[in-house]
C-alpha cells in the first residue's frame, strides 16, 4: 500500500489491517512513536493524520493511507517545533518514554486552539498518561510554546 | 558489529580498585551500539571536550547529568565541555545498576576522588608544560593557571604531555573533596543531557532495538500468575497464518519465573499477536488458582493473631511493661491493595545469537544480572554476552525483574534466531510483581493522660527480598531469624518515644501467589502511611496540634541521633523540613467548611541513607458524593548536598503526584489466583485533570548527596488521609482512599 508518512511517499507491504502503530516502527523504522497500551488508553502513540491526533495503534494501515501522516521524526525538520524548543526549556522529559505521544497532541491542539486556556491544555491532554507525572512540566511547556506567561517557571 | 576506532585521549578509569589515568591509544568500539567498556569514567580530547561514560542506567532520574556535574566540579571544566556517552554494561567492571535511590549515595566520592585525582595530574603535567613547580598552580575552568597569569588548557596538555598515574584507595581517601562554598557546578541546575533526544522520537529504548534474522514473540500465559503447568499447546490454526513461525513453551518449572510461559512467534508483532489468539494453550493451574482478596486478607489476620509468627526487629524495651501498667489503649489497622509498576514502555526484551556471541537489547535496572543470566541459558560464556546500551521507559522498579530477558532468551534458543518479544498491556499486567497487599497493626498503650507510653507495630506483608531465598537477607533482633527490610523499612521511626517494638511477618500466600515485587518508594509507601496517620490519630487523642505534637517528639535524642555520616541529626532534620513545609503550606490558615490541611513528615530508603521529607496536602473534602479533591501538595526535602535542584524539583514532584496515585487512584484487586486488571481502563493512574498545585521546597542539609528518586512518594498518602481526618473528622486507613471507602467510613 501507499502511505504519505512525513510528507514521503512510501511503500508499505503489510496487510490492510495491520495498525499504523506497527507500521510506522517496525516496516518504516520510525521508532519514535511508541507502543504503551495497545488500546487508546496511554496516548504514546500519538501521531497525526491530516493534522489531527490519532492512536496509531487503534488506526488501521487502510485507514492512515487516506491521509498524510505525521509522526514525532516529521513533527519539524530540524526537531525545533516550538513545543520542542519549550519541551527543553521546562526539562519535561524524565523517562521520555511517553513525551513523543504528549508533543504530538500538543501539536495538534497548538495548530487548532494556538492560545487555549488552562482548562482546554487538561482537556487536549487528558488521554496521554505520563507514568512519571511531568505533568506540570507538560502543562508548562505548552503555555510557553503558546507565547502566554508559564504558571510558575524557572527564572 | 561495529568498526573497532582508535582515539588519542587523557583516560581515567578504575582498576582493580585503584583509579588509573593514563594518556595514549587505546581502542574502543565505534558509537554505533558499541560495546565501550565503562572502566573508563571520563576521557578528555585533544580539543579539552570531556566525556563522562554514563555509569548507570538512565529510566528518567537523569543520572548521568547529575554524576558528571560532579566529576566535572571536581575537574575544574567548564560545563560546557562536558559530554555524556551511554555505555554498555560490562558485568566484569562496574555495576550500571540502579534501584532504591542509591546511585548518587553510592557514587559520589568515587567519582568525587576520580575528578580530583584528574585535576592533580593535569595540573602536573600543566605545570610542567609551562615550566614552574604544581605546587604553583592552580586548575580552573578547564585550564592550568601558573602564579604569573601563563596558562595551558586542558586540550593542550592532552595533545602535548604523557601522564600515567594510579590512585590506591589510600591515595584516593587522602584527596581532599572540594568544600561545598567552591563548588561551581555542583548546585547548579544544568539542563539534563539526555532530555533533547526525548522531544524528537531519536532516544533509544529497549523497545526500539532491532537484530538481523530476529522473530517477534507475544507472550501466551496462564490464567494465574503463579504455579501452572503448561500441558499443551495446539497451534494448528496458527499454521495458516502467514508469517507464522512456532510456539515455544518456556519453563517447565512452575516455580521459575516465566514458568508455565509460552511465546508464540512470528515474522511480524502484529503476525505474532494474531496467532497468538488462535494457539490453544492449556494449564494445569496449580494450588493458587482459587486465591483472591479475602483469601489473602483471611491469611494476614490469621498470621497477625498468631503471636509466634514474624521476626521481631525494633524491641526497645519497657513495651510489656507500659501496657501492663496503662488501662488506655488506641488501636488501628491500615492496609493497602496491590498496587502495579506499568512503566509506559511494556516489559520487553530483544535476545539471541548474533555471531558466535549472544546479545541483549532490553531495558534492565540489573544489566549485570542479565548478562549472567543469558550466558547460563544460552550456555555461553559470560564474555560471549554483549549487553546494548538503552533508555529505560520507565522503571519503577519492575525492571530488576528479569523475566523478559529469559523469556526472550528461551525462546531465541528454541527458535535459533533473535526473539523480541513484547508484552501486551495486559502480558505487562499480569506478569508484574506488584507490590504487596499489605496489613498494619498498631497498639499504644496510653496513660489515664492520654500519653503515649509504649506502642506496637505488626506489618503483613509480601517480601520482595525473600523471593530468591532468604540467605542474604537482614536478621532480626535475635540474630538468626532472616527478614526482608524491603518489606518494613520505614516502620522504624526518628521520634523519641517511650517504648517501641515492630514486627515484621511474611505473607506466605502473598508470596507464592502475587509475587511481591519493588515499586517505587517500596515499604516506606505504606509504613509512612501507617505510622504517620497514627501519629496524628494520638495527637488528636491528645487534643494536640499535629505539628507541635511531631515536633516534641523529634528530639534527636539517643538512637534518633543517627550512626553514620548520612543519617547524622536524623530527627532534626525530619523537624526542620516539617518546619519548612508547614511554614509554606500556611499551616494554621483558616479554610472553608470542607477543606483542611494535613501533614506527615519521614524518610527514605532504609534508615541509614535516607532523604528526609515532609508534606502538607490541602484537601476539599465532599463526603457525601466521596470524592477528595487534593488541591495542593507542599513537599519539603533536604537530600544533603544538592547537585541539581532543578532536576531534584522534578524527581520530588513526580514521587509526589506518584504518592497522590497510589493515594487515591491505583488499586488492583486479586481473584482467581491472578490480578484483575489489565489495562489502563480499570487500572488508572493520575492523569492531567487529577493534578494538583505541587510546591517543592529543597532544604540545604548539606554532607553527603542522597536519593530523590523515591522519598517523595511516602508522605504524600497520610497527608491526605490526615487532611481528610481533619476537615470531615473521617479515618480512611486502607489505600486507596477511593470514594466507596470515603462513603462506607461516613456510615
Amino acid at each position: 500500500m501507499k502511505l504519505v508518512v512525513n510528507e514521503q511517499q512510501r511503500e508499505v507491504e503489510a496487510p490492510p489491517e495491520t495498525p499504523l502503530l506497527w507500521v510506522l516502527r517496525d516496516t518504516l523504522g520510525l521508532t519514535g512513536t511508541k507502543f504503551g497500551c495497545g488500546a487508546g488508553l496511554c496516548g504514546a502513540c500519538t501521531v497525526h493524520l491530516d493534522g489531527t491526533a490519532v492512536r496509531s495503534c487503534q488506526t488501521t494501515l487502510a485507514d492512515a493511507a487516506k491521509h498524510r501522516v505525521t509522526t514525532i521524526e516529521g513533527l519539524d525538520p530540524a526537531g525545533r517545533h516550538p513545543l520542542q524548543l519549550a519541551w527543553i526549556e521546562e526539562q519535561v522529559p524524565q523517562c521520555g518514554y511517553c513525551q513523543s505521544g504528549q508533543i504530538m497532541q500538543a501539536a495538534a491542539l497548538l495548530a487548532g486552539t494556538p492560545h487555549p486556556s488552562p482548562d482546554e491544555i487538561v482537556k487536549a491532554m487528558d488521554g496521554n498518561l505520563c507514568r512519571c507525572m511531568c505533568y506540570r512540566r507538560i502543562r508548562r511547556a505548552i503555555e510557553r510554546a503558546a507565547g502566554q506567561p508559564a504558571g510558575g517557571g524557572h527564572a | 558489529m561495529p568498526e573497532a576506532v582508535t582515539r588519542r585521549g587523557f583516560l581515567v578509569g578504575i582498576a582493580a580498585g585503584a583509579v588509573v589515568i593514563g594518556s595514549g591509544a587505546r581502542t574502543v568500539w565505534g558509537e554505533d551500539g558499541g560495546t565501550f567498556a565503562p572502566t573508563v569514567w571520563f576521557e578528555i580530547d585533544a580539543d579539552g571536550i570531556v566525556t563522562v561514560n554514563a555509569p548507570k542506567v538512565e529510566l528518567g532520574q537523569h543520572i548521568g547529568t547529575a554524576l558528571a556535574q560532579v566529576i566535572a566540579d571536581e575537574l575544574e571544566t567548564p560545563w560546557e565541555t562536558v559530554r555524556l556517552r551511554y555505555v554498555a554494561p560490562d558485568p566484569r567492571l562496574i555495576s550500571l545498576g540502579v534501584g532504591g535511590s542509591s546511585s548518587v549515595t553510592n557514587r559520589f566520592e568515587i567519582l568525587s576522588h576520580a575528578g580530583a585525582a584528574g585535576r592533580i595530574e593535569l595540573v602536573k603535567a600543566g605545570a610542567s608544560l609551562l615550566g614552574v613547580e604544581p605546587a604553583t598552580c592552580k586548575a580552573e575552568t578547564g585550564r592550568v593557571v601558573a602564579a604569573d597569569g601563563t596558562s595551558v588548557s586542558y586540550g593542550e596538555i592532552v595533545r602535548r604531555a604523557h601522564v600515567t598515574a594510579t590512585y590506591d584507595k589510600a591515595a584516593l581517601a587522602a584527596l581532599p573533596l572540594k568544600p561545598r562554598a567552591e563548588h561551581r557546578i555542583i548546585g547548579r541546575s544544568v539542563p539534563a543531557l539526555d532530555i533533547p533526544g526525548k522531544v524528537t522520537g531519536e532516544a533509544r529504548y529497549g523497545i526500539d532495538a532491532a537484530l538481523p534474522g530476529m522473530v517477534y514473540g507475544k507472550l501466551l500465559l496462564p490464567p494465574v500468575r503463579r504455579g501452572a503447568r503448561l500441558t499443551a499447546i495446539d497451534d494448528s490454526a496458527a499454521l495458516r497464518l502467514p508469517g507464522y513461525v512456532r510456539t515455544v513453551g518456556l519453563d517447565a518449572d512452575p516455580s521459575a519465573d516465566t514458568g508455565g510461559w509460552a511465546a508464540v512467534l512470528a515474522e511480524t508483532y502484529p503476525g505474532a499477536l494474531a496467532a497468538a489468539s488462535v494457539v490453544k494453550a492449556s494449564w494445569d493451574n496449580g494450588p493458587h488458582a482459587a486465591f483472591d482478596d479475602a483469601a489473602l486478607a483471611a491469611e494476614a489476620m490469621r498470621l497477625a493473631g498468631d503471636r509466634a509468627s514474624g521476626v521481631l526487629i525494633l524491641d526497645e524495651g519497657g513495651v510489656d511493661q507500659a501496657f501492663a501498667e496503662t488501662g488506655r489503649r488506641l488501636r488501628a489497622q491500615y492496609t493497602s491493595s496491590i498496587a502495579v509498576h506499568a512503566p509506559l514502555e511494556p516489559m520487553n526484551a530483544l535476545v539471541g545469537p548474533v555471531g558466535d556471541a549472544w546479545e541483549i537489547h532490553s531495558g534492565t535496572q540489573s544489566p549485570e544480572d542479565a548478562v549472567a543470566l543469558v550466558a547460563k541459558l544460552a550456555g555461553v560464556p559470560a564474555d560471549k554476552v554483549r549487553i546494548g546500551n538503552c533508555f529505560l521507559g520507565g522503571g519503577f522498579g519492575r525492571r530488576s525483574d528479569l523475566d523478559p530477558i529469559r523469556a526472550a532468551a528461551l525462546a531465541a534458543k528454541a527458535a535459533g534466531r533473535p526473539v523480541k518479544l513484547i508484552y501486551t498491556r495486559e502480558d505487562d499486567f499480569r506478569t508484574d510483581t506488584c507490590r504487596s497487599p499489605t496489613w498494619q497493626f498498631l497498639e499504644a498503650a496510653l496513660d489515664d493522660n492520654g500519653r503515649l507510653r509504649g506502642l506496637t507495630h505488626d506489618i503483613v506483608a509480601g517480601w520482595p527480598g525473600a523471593r530468591g531465598g532468604t540467605d542474604d537477607l537482614a536478621k532480626g533482633i535475635d540474630g538468626r531469624s532472616p527478614f526482608d527490610d524491603s518489606a518494613s523499612d520505614g516502620a522504624d521511626f526518628w521520634y523519641t518515644v517511650p517504648a517501641h517494638r515492630i514486627r515484621t511477618i511474611e505473607h506466605g500466600l502473598v508470596q507464592a501467589a502475587l509475587p511481591p515485587g519493588w515499586l517505587r518508594s517500596v515499604s516506606e509507601a505504606y509504613t509512612c502511611f501507617a505510622v504517620e496517620s497514627f501519629i496524628d490519630e494520638l495527637a488528636l487523642l491528645q487534643h494536640a496540634d499535629p505539628v507541635a505534637f511531631r515536633l516534641a517528639m523529634l528530639d534527636g535524642a539517643g538512637r534518633q541521633a543517627g550512626d553514620n555520616p548520612r543519617n547524622r541529626d536524623g530527627a532534626k532534620r525530619i523537624a526542620a523540613v516539617l518546619q519548612k513545609a508547614v511554614e509554606t503550606a500556611g499551616w494554621g490558615r483558616d479554610l472553608p467548611r470542607g477543606r483542611a490541611l494535613g501533614v506527615a513528615c519521614g524518610y527514605g530508603l532504609g534508615r541509614s541513607r535516607p532523604s528526609w521529607i515532609a508534606c502538607v496536602a490541602e484537601v476539599a473534602v465532599d463526603a457525601s458524593a466521596g470524592s477528595i479533591d487534593v488541591r495542593r501538595l507542599t513537599v519539603a526535602a533536604d537530600v544533603g548536598t544538592a547537585i541539581n535542584p532543578r532536576n531534584l524539583e522534578a524527581q520530588f514532584e513526580g514521587a509526589a503526584l506518584w504518592g497522590l496515585s497510589l493515594a487515591l487512584h491505583e488499586q488492583a484487586g486479586f481473584r482467581g489466583g491472578a490480578v484483575e486488571q489489565a489495562n489502563f481502563d480499570s487500572y488508572t493512574p493520575l492523569r492531567q485533570s487529577q493534578v494538583p498545585e505541587v510546591e517543592i521546597v529543597l532544604v540545604s542539609g548539606g554532607g553527603p548527596p542522597l536519593g530523590a528518586g523515591e522519598p517523595g512518594v511516602t508522605v504524600v498518602a497520610p497527608a491526605i488521609a490526615n487532611a481528610v481526618a481533619a476537615a470531615t473528622g473521617l479515618r480512611l486507613r486502607d489505600l486507596p482512599m477511593t470514594p466507596e471507602r470515603v462513603k462506607a467510613a461516613r456510615g
